[in-house]
């Protein structure tokens, strides 16, 4: 199984590159978000994939009884979900911006911080 | 019915005693206070009162802890009384009590020269509540013994400093912000991928216990790819070669207090990270990390210097000093011995101190001027010989010549790179110096001596600028005074640092100790 989930891992990892590659700001925004989720299936990945017995001590046990579900990569990616989606929604609302008023979504085009020719940088305030 | 024995390997049964929550007070403090600000939006005075009220909380929490782990060694402390590799645990030793102490001091400083620079609109849109949180995450980043507690503080950081990134919303924000946003979301993603396959390969996130698993394991080719994968991450944060286009895309376009905040602190941060995990993670560096370290960080102290030579901005000349020292330090990590440790921790205090110092004294003169641009500044000398006095000292210590604090580490740096027979890296360390001299001392005779504008005959004296009012002028040199008498004191006695930082680079060849100060036994 984990064989299989590295794979597509790979495969993820794989278009997200294609994807952040590109000159639009937008396909950039959902590289990153495809970098994201695979980075969440790659730590469920390496926490090893198996069977779905809870783990929870069962009564009259003293510890865990083998072949339970890993509980650590879970908390890690919930941890991850949480930020991720956060920060997604923070540069979404970022591009849209920078679309809005720059008037591009090509980052070739975004050189107001870095004019090409005009040696300027004036006090904005 | 649990078994007490059980209980007692993975629970602390003792309880927490009141002096071992010291650690989390820098953290908790300003976050706190950072909570109760957001209550009071638009109430500018009450913000700044409360601002500096969280800062010195974070501030004499970390001198308190100074002091605990000078004295009593590493401190650490595991969440919620689990035991060491269970809980997430927080582990402060020299290294992070001197860069935790370094941070509060310079964010009070920036705190004190904010009312000057920053407008009413600003505050209301939660400008001191961020800077409190970045506080906070750096604070974090310093103290936490557990990798992915790391990358959580990271977020942190990143996350207002995203927020203070675009405060006010110009199009030269948003442009330096984009790019700014998409490098460092990647940065720590990929910092998560080398932490999810760490955990992959040794089943734990702990720093003491993945010093002693990491040592044991015998997947040292995936291991030493992972050593790389942390450093490209780091890279990126630290603005190492050649991940560093994003600083001089962003560092200018924000307010100057926000420049000089980034600029004093978060490059730190990743230099803090990678000393932390190359020392307790990769001591050896598994294959050719250190060499890399070596090369990346000569290659980011010559395009450094060049850059600066090259701008004819103020802000971006100064981002292009701020990457040679980031090169410094790559450099004295690479070299890796006690003696270059030490001097990479000075070198870290003193860039700290003088990069927010810079920044800062160049909103003084971009406001005397109403430009950043070299160009179009002139004058200071016969406006205010104040500031120009100061703006001579710090660009001195920059460029490490005495008898201001760069020139000390500088000095080590070289004789360690002699001792391990590097003599390039010599060479490099010397014109690196000699590049900064070039950027920051040309600035410097243009903008101070030159009577106007670029075209002002020689003996004539027309500054273009605005006479700033007196107590504006006072509130923002306030803190550019103390940084200059600190980095004045630092080069006269250098031995009252030196002592500190030898202690701190002891510890981290002395993993021993931090490891059995987080998992117990000592």
């Amino acid at each position: 199984m984990e064989f299989y989930l590295a794979i597509l891992v790979g495969l993820i990892f794989a278009v997200s590159t294609y994807m952040m590659l590109s000159r639009s700001v937008i396909r950039l925004v959902l590289g990153v978000a495809l970098l994201g989720n695979a980075v969440n299936l790659l730590i469920f990945t390496v926490g090893r994939v198996t069977r779905e017995i809870p783990p929870i001590i069962p009564n009259g046990f003293k510890g865990m009884i083998t072949g339970i579900a890993n509980p650590l990569p879970q908390a890690l990616i919930l941890t991850a979900i949480v930020i991720g989606f956060a920060l997604f929604s923070f540069v979404l609302v970022l591009t849209y911006r920078a679309y809005e008023s720059l008037g591009t979504d090509n980052s070739e085009e975004m050189r107001i911080a870095e004019p090409e020719d005009v040696l300027v940088s004036e006090l904005t305030y | 019915m649990a078994d007490p024995n059980l209980i007692s390997e993975a629970m602390r049964t003792a309880p927490t005693l009141l002096g071992e929550w010291n650690i989390l007070v820098p953290m908790l403090g300003p976050l706190v206070v950072a909570a109760v600000s957001v209550m009071f939006r638009g109430k500018d005075r009450i913000q700044f009162s409360l601002a500096l009220f969280g800062t010195l909380i974070a501030l004499a929490g970390s001198v308190s802890l100074f002091f605990d782990v000078l004295f009593n060694g590493p401190q650490s402390l595991t969440m919620s009384g689990w035991i060491a590799p269970y809980g997430i645990a927080f582990t402060a030793d020299m290294v992070s009590v001197i860069f935790a102490f370094v941070a509060s001091l310079i964010t009070l400083l920036i705190i004190l020269y904010s009312p000057a620079d920053i407008d009413k609109a600003f505050v209301k849109s939660g400008n001191y509540t961020m800077v409190l949180i970045l506080l906070v995450g750096i604070h974090g980043s310093f103290m936490t013994g557990d990798i992915f507690n790391l990358y959580v503080w990271f977020e942190v950081i990143l996350i207002s400093s995203f927020g203070l990134l675009i405060l006010g919303g110009e199009k030269i924000q948003l442009d330096g912000a984009v790019k700014y946003a998409f490098i460092n979301l990647l940065g720590t993603t990929f910092f998560l991928i080398a932490v999810g396959l760490l955990y992959g390969i040794t089943g734990t996130l702990n720093f003491a216990d993945l010093y002693q698993k990491v040592a044991d394991s015998d997947a040292t080719g995936s291991l030493a790819i992972l050593s790389i994968m942390f450093l490209f991450a780091f890279g990126i944060k630290s603005a190492a070669f050649p991940m560093y286009f994003w600083l001089p895309a962003a560092y200018h376009t924000p307010r100057i207090t926000v420049s000089a905040i980034f600029g004093g602190l978060l490059t730190k941060v990743g230099i803090y990270a990678l000393i932390r995990i190359f020392s307790i993670v990769f001591p050896d560096g598994n294959g050719a990390a250190f060499e890399i370290f070596t090369i990346l960080g000569a290659l980011t102290v010559l395009v450094g210097g060049l850059g600066s030579i090259a701008q004819v901005g103020l802000r971006r000349m100064l981002a292009y000093v701020l990457i040679s020292g980031v090169g410094m330090l790559m450099i004295g990590i690479g070299i890796n011995t006690p003696l270059a440790m030490l001097a990479t921790i000075q070198y870290a205090v003193h860039s700290m101190l003088v990069m927010t110092g810079l920044y800062l004294i160049a909103g003084v003169i971009g406001r005397m001027a109403g430009s950043f641009e070299i160009s179009k500044i002139g004058g200071i000398v016969m406006q205010y010989p104040f500031v120009a006095i100061c703006y001579f000292g710090l660009a001195l210590a920059v460029m490490g010549l005495p008898p201001f604090s760069g020139l000390w580490p500088k000095l080590m740096m070289v004789q360690a790179a002699f001792m391990n027979g590097d003599h390039w890296l010599v060479a490099v360390i010397l014109v690196g110096s000699f590049l900064t001299i070039g950027g920051v001392g040309r600035a410097g005779i243009q903008m101070i001596w030159r009577g106007g504008d670029i075209d002002t005959p020689d003996g004539q004296y027309e500054p273009r600028g605005r006479r700033l009012e007196k107590h504006q002028l006072n509130i923002m040199m306030l803190p550019i005074v103390i940084i200059f008498l600190l980095t004045f004191l630092l080069g006269i006695f250098p031995e009252f640092l030196i002592q500190f930082a030898n202690l701190a680079a002891g510890d981290l060849f002395n993993t021993d100790l931090y490891v059995k100060n987080t998992l117990g036994g000592l």
